[in-house]
């Protein structure tokens, strides 16, 4: 053997076989005797730590009582990975989903009803905000439990509104307020005087633009009063949308689309001190409690609000609600076991610490007292009183709304990009979704069919 | 059989691009490459300087830290269980990524994955390129095909299969199938068989040598090249797996580097940006060796298995 081939050997044998012979091996101590419940979730880090010290309480105390043993594990795309363990057999028995892709799963069979479960387990729900349940029911029927609630809200940096003339406690209230105000908020560099390509932004005011922050680029219908699914037809073309539309696009040509799309362009690290927001870019965006935990770490002085997000009419205030879900899979092997555990988890001072722990809302109509004391959110209270509207909304119900929402997303950017008119494109992604739509609904009448 | 004599060599050494070089064009060309050696490098770079910083100089954009900290390694090497010290003395809550553990797990994996790989595929390929069997050329465009089919189409039937032979939950899904050989190696390696002189086989085969003893003592060897190219790709393929063990594993202590990566990725701004970097630096540095001590062989097996295209 050359002396290279010994060293080559040598570097890269030696470790090698140093770490399978000598490295850690992970195990799981389970006390005997316990029936084990698989759950299976997304949360990592301080969330993950959050509920695995939740867990390990329901472990040593109701778990020992009833002999349960939740098994929490943190999955990578734990959504799609419990739809394959469920197709394939195997599910866990309960499972942290999010609810981009609820009614697919709930519309696909992937999950055990719960009404019946509740009842059987005397869980209380009634103390509960209403949307949060809403937003668990798919066809009346209740098919998951809140987890961790959100809402989201404009934040606007109350520096900039100073510096505009603005009142900093008076954030705007109507969509066409918000318009105006963003328009006074926008501030240009005129390069050089002769040249108009030379002119850039340097602070905008306000951005609809998925890639800046404006993530829900299909709730924009819902500030117009309008509401995307009526349980049977997907309605984004209608006086709601148009005028959704026409108002993004009327902001976007009187600042200037191509100045805006430049601004747009830089694609900065969201979740950083680059993000517009945080750096003094960007005056207003639609965001959730989160981003007053990264204001905290990446902006610790920046002087900013949050207000409920105007609505095109003040009498009605359009909100935007979230949540992920505890579900239990369809032919999870201990459903009762699960509810047991689920009971536990959606009583109040468990959700509530949960959420507390995760910057999130209290899903309850009277939070404790105790729930906003050390809150990471300064403004949670904002969040959470905005899910008392009863203009609240959460995403469409609908069957195929992962394919809706990609739908939007193409249609939203091609008018963002002003590739095509608000009218033109909404007809286009209406006549698209509505042939997805009537898809669903064969294939849904045949599954019918066959069982 | 021709030899470049020096006075050739020279020559070849002597043009560049179809030009003799001086000094000066010399200088030039060795400034440019290393500019763009230096931008290809800028990622890698900056990935490490962040590793490097402690936690409050994270949002600052600068490329190098102020104040270089081992910290972030030192939390990947704590058990998830164990609670460690940041700098100001605050106690931290553990990382979910636990580097030895999965290190060791993506290692058994990949060995397991590669010696299957390498095995199987070669015993397919010196079949297809050397046995005359009736079908031989059906099965092998067939066997090729299978390159055509799409993983999501196959995940689910698998994940039944699995799930049948009790795999599940185990590393045993990401290395099993390995063993029996891939399409795209059988291709690279019977390739490489069809190149090889008949006569070598003929002679040991008059010689009284078996089919195996053939393959094993002389195919084989002067495969070697295509071998190692195969077990190379692999060896990346097995290292940045991120679908398999998403879908086939279930318990953290089974977790391999790709997947762990995902977990310091938080879900509400709390990413410990040089903690990720720190894993991606450790994730990156056992290839670099791997490739520094096998590139030679590596860009022979490229160029005689003719897979540079």
């Amino acid at each position: 053997m050359s002396l290279r081939n010994l060293i080559s050997a040598l570097v890269l044998g030696l470790p090698v076989l140093l770490l399978l012979v000598f490295g850690p091996r992970g195990r799981t101590e389970i006390p005997a005797g316990r029936t084990v419940v698989v759950y299976w979730e997304k949360w990592t880090l301080a969330e993950g730590v959050a509920i695995q010290r939740i867990v390990n309480r329901f472990n040593e105390t109701v778990g020992a009582e009833r002999g349960i043993w939740v098994d929490y594990t943190a999955l990578g795309d734990v959504d799609k990975r419990m739809l394959i363990a469920t197709a394939g057999g195997d599910p866990p028995d309960v499972a942290g989903i999010s609810d981009r892709f609820f009614p697919q799963y709930a519309a696909q069979s992937a999950l055990t009803p719960l009404d019946a479960l509740v009842r059987e387990f005397d869980i209380d729900l009634s103390g509960f905000k209403p949307i949060w349940l809403d937003i668990c029911r798919y066809d009346d029927t209740l098919f998951a439990l809140p987890s961790t609630p959100f809402t989201v809200a404009l934040y606007y940096n109350r520096a900039h509104f100073r510096a505009a003339g603005l009142d900093p406690d008076r954030p705007p209230r109507t969509t066409a307020e918000l318009n105006d105000f963003a328009e006074r908020l926008t501030r240009f560099d005129r390069g050089d005087p002769g040249d108009p390509q030379d002119d850039r932004i340097v602070q905008l005011g306000f951005t609809a633009s998925p890639s800046m922050l404006g993530w829900w680029h299909w709730a924009w219908p819902n500030f117009f009063d309008g509401r995307l699914w009526d349980g049977r037809r997907f309605a984004l073309d209608t006086d709601a949308g148009r005028a959704a539309y026409a108002w993004m696009w009327d902001y976007r040509e009187r600042v200037g689309n191509r100045l805006v799309l430049q601004f747009e362009g830089q694609q900065p690290i969201i979740e950083s001190a680059q993000n517009p927001f945080l750096a003094g870019e960007l005056s207003m965006v639609l965001q959730g409690p989160w981003l007053s935990a990264w204001a905290a770490r990446y902006a610790p002085d920046l002087d900013y609000a949050v207000a409920p997000f105007p609505s095109v009419s003040t009498q009605r205030q359009h909100v935007l609600a979230s949540t992920d879900f505890f579900v239990i899979p369809r032919n999870a092997r201990r459903p009762r076991e699960a509810m047991v555990f689920l009971k536990y988890m959606v009583s109040q001072p468990v959700l509530e610490e949960l959420n507390r722990a995760h910057g999130k809302v209290s899903p309850f109509r009277r939070p404790q007292p105790a729930f906003y004391e050390g809150h990471v959110n300064p403004f949670v209270r904002v969040f959470d009183e905005m899910a008392t509207s009863p203009y609240a909304f959460g995403s469409p119900p609908m069957p195929n709304w992962t394919e809706a929402w990609t739908e939007t997303l193409y249609m939203t950017e091609s008018i963002q990009r002003g590739v095509a008119r608000p009218t033109a494109a909404l007809t286009a992604a209406q006549e698209k979704i509505d042939v997805l739509v009537a898809q669903q609904e064969r294939m849904a009448a045949r599954r019918r069919t066959t069982e | 059989m021709t030899r470049s004599t020096p006075h050739s060599t020279a020559d070849t050494r002597g043009h560049f691009f179809g030009r003799t070089r001086t000094p000066t064009g010399q200088f030039f060309t060795y400034v440019t490459l290393a500019l763009v050696a230096l931008l290809w490098l800028l990622p890698l770079a900056w990935m490490l300087g962040v590793s490097l910083k402690p936690a409050e100089e994270i949002s600052s954009a600068a490329l190098l830290p102020q104040h270089p900290t081992l910290h972030a390694y030192e939390r990947l090497m704590a058990p998830a269980s164990q609670t460690t010290i940041d700098a100001t003395g605050r106690p931290v809550e553990p990382t979910p990524f636990y580097f030895p553990l999965l290190a060791r797990n993506t290692l058994i994996v990949a060995l397991l994955s590669v010696g299957g790989m390498v095995l199987s595929s070669s015993i397919a390929a010196y079949g297809f390129a050397r046995i005359r069997f009736p079908g031989r050329d059906i099965l092998f465009a067939i066997c090729l095909a299978t390159m055509m089919i799409p993983f999501p189409v196959l995940m689910v039937p698998q994940y039944l299969l699995f799930k049948q032979l009790g795999w599940i939950g185990t590393t045993i899904p990401l290395w099993g199938p390995a063993w029996f050989g891939s399409a795209f190696n059988v291709f690279l390696l019977r390739q490489f068989f069809v190149g090889i002189p008949y006569e070598l086989e003929e002679a040991a085969l008059l010689d009284g040598c078996s089919r195996w003893g053939v393959f094993w003592r002389i195919m084989l060897p002067l495969a070697r090249p295509a071998l190692t190219v195969v077990a190379l790709l692999h060896v990346l393929y097995v290292w940045n797996d991120l679908v398999g063990p998403l879908i086939f594993l279930s318990r953290p202590e089974t977790y391999t580097l790709a997947l762990g990566l995902q977990f310091l990725q938080s879900r509400s701004g709390d990413t410990p940006w040089n903690e990720l970097m720190a894993a991606a630096t450790l994730i990156v540095v056992p290839v670099l060796i791997l490739f520094l001590f096998a590139q030679r062989a590596f860009i022979r097996g490229v160029a005689t298995s003719g897979l540079k295209g």
